[in-house]
C-alpha cells in the first residue's frame, strides 16, 4: 500500500478517524496502530508479519534480560545474541544471494567452475529499517540510555508503526516510546503542519520524483549509446528524483505520524545546500547517518583514536553504510565514495579554513562556491547508487567524457528538470537563508505556494501510484 | 488527543488561512478556465455529454464534434484530428447531404482540401462535376483509429442533421483498437486521476504543461487491448470483434433504414490483411456484400477493385499497408461516384 494512492488515503482516514475517536485513550490507540500497521505491513506481504514478530520479540525479551541482569558477561552475550539475529536477519535475507553470487564469481576467475544455487530469497519490505530500529533499542538498553520497555503492546507499537514501517525514519525508542506511552495531543497547529507536510510529501513524490523518473529510466535503458547531454541530465534528474522519492516518502510519513499525535525526527534538511560532506550527512538520510555515527563510527572508536584510525572509521562507516543501502557492488562504490568524501574533506579541513575569505561578500561567494562543488560531488555519487551494474557507471562516465552529440532529446529533459525543480529549490533556498521562510509569510504568500503546490501534483502528477526507490531496501 | 469541543474559544489565528486561501484560488482558476475556455478545450465532461458510450480525455484524441444548439461544431480539440467545420442541425433547402462515417482511411487530414486526394473529396469532386446544378455537401465525420463502436455513436448523431447518404468505411484493423481505447479510457478515468479531469483548470494547465514541455501524447498500447480482453485466446478475441463490428454495421443500417437514408459500405482494403485482426478482411468484406439491398445498401468491394488496377495497369495503390495513396483514392472515388449517384435519386 503506497503513501501516493488512493487506497492509503482511505485507510489512513479511517484509522485517524478511530484514532481521534479514541481521545484520550491511548493504550486504545495503541491496540489500533499496531492491528492497523500489521494490516499496512500484510498488504505488501503478509508472509513476512512472522519475520517482523520475531525480530521484535528477540529484542523485547533480550531487553528485559538485559535490564534484570548485572552481570557483565551475561549482558554482553545477551547484547550479542540480540545483533546477531538482526544482523542474521538482514544477512539471510538482503546479503546472502549477494555474498554467494559474488564468491560464485570469484572463484570462476581463479578457474573453479562454480554453480551457485539459485536461492530465490525475497527481500522482505522495509526490513533494513525496522532491524536497524530494533537493534538500536537493545543497544540503548545495554548502554543504560533508556529503560527496556515492559509492555509488549507499546513494543510493538515503537516498531511497527505503519508510517515509518516500511522506509523509515529510523526512529530512535528514546524519542518515540515516551510518545508512545502517554496521552497524545493533536492541537490545530499539528493538523494543519501534518496536512502541509503530507501536501509537500505528495508533491515531491508525485510531481518531482515521478516525472523525473521517466527522464532517468529511459536514459538508464540505454547507458552504452548516451551522449554527453543526456548522461549529465539523467545524472541532475536522478539527484532531484531520488531526493522527491526519499524526502517526499519521509514528509509524509512525518505528516501521517503528527495526525496520529506522533512527532518524528527530521530525516532531510535541504541537503543539496551542504557545504561539504560532513555537512551533507547531516542533511541527507539523517536518521541513518545519525545511527551509523552512534552505532557504528563511535562504537569503532570515532575520532578518539589519532587521525588516522579517525579517517578509516569514517571510510568503514561509509562503505558500510553503502552497503545498508543493497546488496550490490555499485552500492558498496557509493559508500566507498562518500567515505573517500568524508576523509579528503577531513584531510583538507584545516586549509580550507586558511584559505576562507572574510568579509560578508567575501564569505558569502565561499558558501555558494562550497555548496555548488559539493553538489556536483554529490551528482556524481548517485551514478553508482543508480546504475544496475558497475559496466553501467563505466558507460555512463565514459559517454560524459569521450561522448558528444547533440543536445537532440535532452533538450527535453533539460526543460523537465528545469520545470519540476524551481520552485522546490526557491523554496529550499529561502528556508536556508531565512529560516521559517514560508511559516512567516502572510496567508495570501503561503496561500500562492500551497495552490502552486495542489497545482503541480494535480497538473501533472505522475499517474499510477509509482514505488518509492528506498522501499527497496 | 484533543478533540474539539463546543466550549473551546475561537480564534482567528487558528484557522489555516494560507489553505483556504490557496483553495480559494484554485476555485477561482476554475471559474475563470469554465467562463475563458469553451471547447475546443474540454473537459472530460464535455465528451462524457456527447459521447455516453465512449467518454474519453481530449489528450488522446477523441476528435469530438460539439453539437451547440442548432449546429454541430467538429473543432481540434487537444490531438487535433479532426477536420474542423460547422453545419446547421437543418440543411438548407435544395442541399443534398452526403456524410462520410470512417476512420484513418477515408479521414482527410486536419484540414478539408479537396485537393488533398483522399477520396471522399475526390469523390466529391466528380460528383460535383458531373452534377454542376445541384447544391452538394460532403461532411467527413471519419476519425482516424475509429471502429465501429464509436462509428455507430457517430453514425447516430450524425442521423440528426439530415443526411441524404451515408458513406460508411468500416474495415477489421480498427476493431482492436477500439477494445485498446476502451481499456486505456477506462484506466485514464480511473482513482482519484480520472476524476481530476473533470475540472477544466485542470485540464487547460494540462494542456499548457505538456504543450510547454513536449510532454508525448499518451496513446493506448497493445497490453490495454489485452486487459480488455483478458482471458480470450486469439481465436476468441477474433470472434469477439468479428461479432461486435457485424452487430455494428447492422445497427447503423438498421437506424439509416428506419430513416429511408441510403447506405454506400466500403470494406476492408486488403482481403489479406494480416494484423492484430488475423487477416479478417476477407471475412468482412463477404459479410458486407451480404447486405446489398437494391440501391439502398451498396457496397464497394476495393480489394477486387485494387486487384484488377494492379493487374491490369501493375499500379501501387496503397502507401502502407492499408492506407492508399493518391492512385488509390481515385481508383476508389473512380468506382464510389458512381454508386453514390444510384443511391441517390436526386442525381440519377
Amino acid at each position: 500500500m503506497l503513501f501516493n494512492t488512493g487506497r492509503f488515503a482511505l485507510f489512513f482516514s479511517l484509522v485517524f478517524l478511530a484514532n481521534w475517536l479514541l481521545g484520550k485513550r491511548w493504550r486504545a490507540q495503541n491496540v489500533l496502530l499496531v492491528l492497523a500497521s500489521q494490516w499496512f505491513y500484510a498488504c505488501w506481504d503478509y508472509r513476512f508479519l512472522g519475520l517482523l514478530w520475531f525480530s521484535m520479540l528477540v529484542d523485547y525479551f533480550v531487553a528485559l534480560r538485559l535490564e534484570a541482569s548485572t552481570d557483565p558477561r551475561r549482558r554482553k552475550w545477551l547484547i550479542t545474541l540480540s545483533v546477531s539475529v538482526q544482523l542474521g536477519i538482514l544477512g539471510l535475507f538482503k546479503y546472502l544471494n549477494f555474498f554467494v553470487d559474488s564468491g560464485a564469481a570469484l572463484l570462476e576467475k581463479f578457474g573453479f567452475g562454480a554453480h551457485p544455487v539459485a536461492l530465490g530469497i525475497v527481500l522482505p519490505v522495509g526490513i533494513s529499517f525496522y532491524t536497524f530500529q530494533t537493534m538500536s533499542y537493545t543497544i540503548d538498553v545495554y548502554r543504560g540510555l533508556i529503560p527496556a520497555e515492559r509492555n509488549l503492546l507499546s513494543f510493538a507499537t515503537f516498531v511497527s508503526l505503519f508510517p515509518q514501517l516500511v522506509a523509515g525514519p529510523i526512529e530512535r525508542a528514546r524519542r518515540i516510546l515516551p510518545q508512545i506511552n502517554a496521552p497524545r495531543r493533536l492541537p490545530p497547529e499539528a493538523l494543519y503542519s501534518g496536512a502541509t507536510l503530507i501536501l509537500f510529501g505528495l508533491y515531491k513524490k508525485v510531481f518531482i520524483a515521478d516525472n523525473l523518473a521517466t527522464v532517468v529510466d529511459q536514459a538508464f535503458s540505454k547507458t552504452e549509446s548516451l551522449t554527453r547531454a543526456e548522461a549529465i541530465l539523467a545524472l541532475y534528474a536522478f539527484a532531484f528524483q531520488i531526493y522527491g522519492d526519499f524526502s517526499g516518502y519521509t514528509d509524509i510519513a512525518r505528516g501521517t505520524a503528527k495526525l496520529l499525535g506522533f512527532d518524528f525526527a527530521l530525516n532531510f534538511r535541504r541537503p543539496y545546500l551542504a557545504r561539504n560532506p560532513s555537512d551533507f550527512w547531516q542533511r541527507w538520510h539523517i536518521s541513518l547517518s545519525s545511527w551509523l555515527r552512534d552505532y557504528l563510527y563511535i562504537p569503532l572508536g570515532g575520532n578518539q583514536r589519532g587521525a588516522r584510525r579517525t579517517l578509516l572509521n569514517l571510510f568503514l562507516t561509509m562503505l558500510l553504510g553503502g552497503l545498508w543501502h543493497g546488496a550490490s557492488w555499485t552500492f558498496v562504490l557509493w559508500g566507498a565514495y562518500h567515505g573517500l568524501l568524508l576523509v579528503v574533506h577531513r584531510l583538507l579541513k584545516p586549509a580550507l579554513s586558511r584559505v576562507q575569505p572574510s568579509g560578508a561578500v567575501g564569505g558569502g561567494l565561499w558558501s555558494v562556491l562550497r555548496c555548488a562543488l559539493m553538489f556536483h560531488l554529490v551528482v556524481l555519487g548517485w551514478l553508482p547508487f543508480r546504475a544496475h551494474s558497475l559496466l553501467e557507471v563505466k558507460q555512463v562516465l565514459l559517454s560524459i567524457a569521450e561522448r558528444g552529440g547533440a543536445w537532440g532529446e535532452a533538450s527535453t529533459s533539460a526543460k523537465w528538470l528545469c520545470a519540476c525543480t524551481a520552485l522546490l529549490m526557491l523554496l529550499e533556498l529561502a528556508e536556508e537563508l531565512w529560516p521559517h521562510f514560508l511559516e512567516r509569510r502572510q496567508f495570501w504568500a503561503r496561500g500562492l505556494v500551497y495552490a502552486a503546490v495542489m497545482l503541480s501534483i494535480l497538473i501533472a502528477g505522475a499517474p499510477g501510484g509509482q514505488t518509492f526507490i528506498y522501499f527497496q531496501f | 488527543m484533543d478533540r474539539p469541543s463546543s466550549t473551546s474559544s475561537f480564534s482567528w489565528r487558528r484557522l489555516p488561512l494560507g489553505a483556504l486561501f490557496a483553495i480559494l484560488l484554485l476555485a477561482g482558476l476554475e471559474l475563470a478556465t469554465r467562463a475563458l475556455f469553451k471547447p475546443p478545450f474540454v473537459s472530460l465532461e464535455t465528451y462524457t455529454g456527447n459521447y455516453p458510450l465512449a467518454p474519453q480525455y481530449g489528450f488522446e484524441g477523441s476528435r469530438a464534434c460539439f453539437p451547440v444548439h442548432e449546429q454541430m461544431s467538429c473543432a481540434p480539440t487537444q490531438d487535433m484530428n479532426i477536420i474542423p467545420q460547422e453545419f446547421p442541425r437543418k440543411k438548407p433547402a435544395g442541399e443534398l447531404r452526403i456524410i462520410v462515417i470512417g476512420a484513418s482511411i477515408s479521414w482527410e487530414g486536419p484540414r478539408a482540401s479537396k485537393s488533398d486526394g483522399n477520396y471522399p473529396s475526390r469523390t466529391f469532386e466528380l460528383l460535383e462535376r458531373a452534377h454542376p446544378g445541384r447544391k452538394l455537401r460532403l461532411i467527413n465525420l471519419s476519425v482516424p483509429g475509429f471502429g465501429s463502436t464509436r462509428q455507430v455513436i457517430r453514425f447516430r448523431e450524425a442521423l440528426e442533421y439530415e443526411p441524404d447518404l451515408f458513406i460508411v468505411h468500416t474495415h477489421d484493423t480498427n476493431e482492436v483498437r477500439e477494445d485498446q481505447r476502451r481499456a486505456y479510457v477506462r484506466n485514464l478515468h480511473s482513482g482519484v486521476a480520472g476524476k481530476l479531469l473533470y475540472s477544466n483548470a485542470v485540464v487547460v494547465l494540462k494542456k499548457w504543461w505538456t504543450d510547454a514541455l513536449g510532454v508525448p501524447t499518451p496513446r493506448p498500447s497493445s497490453a490495454d487491448s489485452d486487459e480488455e480482453t483478458a482471458g480470450l485466446d486469439k481465436a476468441a478475441k477474433l470472434e469477439r470483434w468479428e461479432k461486435g463490428l457485424e452487430h455494428n454495421v447492422h445497427t447503423m443500417l438498421d437506424m439509416a433504414k428506419a430513416r429511408s437514408i441510403p447506405v454506400v459500405l466500403v470494406g476492408a482494403s486488403r482481403a489479406d490483411t494480416t494484423d492484430l485482426c488475423g487477416g479478417r478482411g476477407r471475412a468482412l468484406n463477404g459479410f458486407l456484400s451480404t447486405l446489398v439491398t437494391g440501391s439502398s445498401v451498396q457496397f464497394l468491394d476495393v480489394p477486387a477493385l485494387f486487384r484488377a488496377a494492379i493487374e491490369r495497369k501493375r499500379r501501387k495503390v496503397f502507401k502502407d499497408a492499408i492506407h492508399y495513396n493518391a492512385e488509390g483514392s481515385h481508383l476508389v472515388a473512380d468506382a464510389l461516384a458512381p454508386l453514390v449517384e444510384t443511391a441517390l435519386p436526386q442525381l440519377r
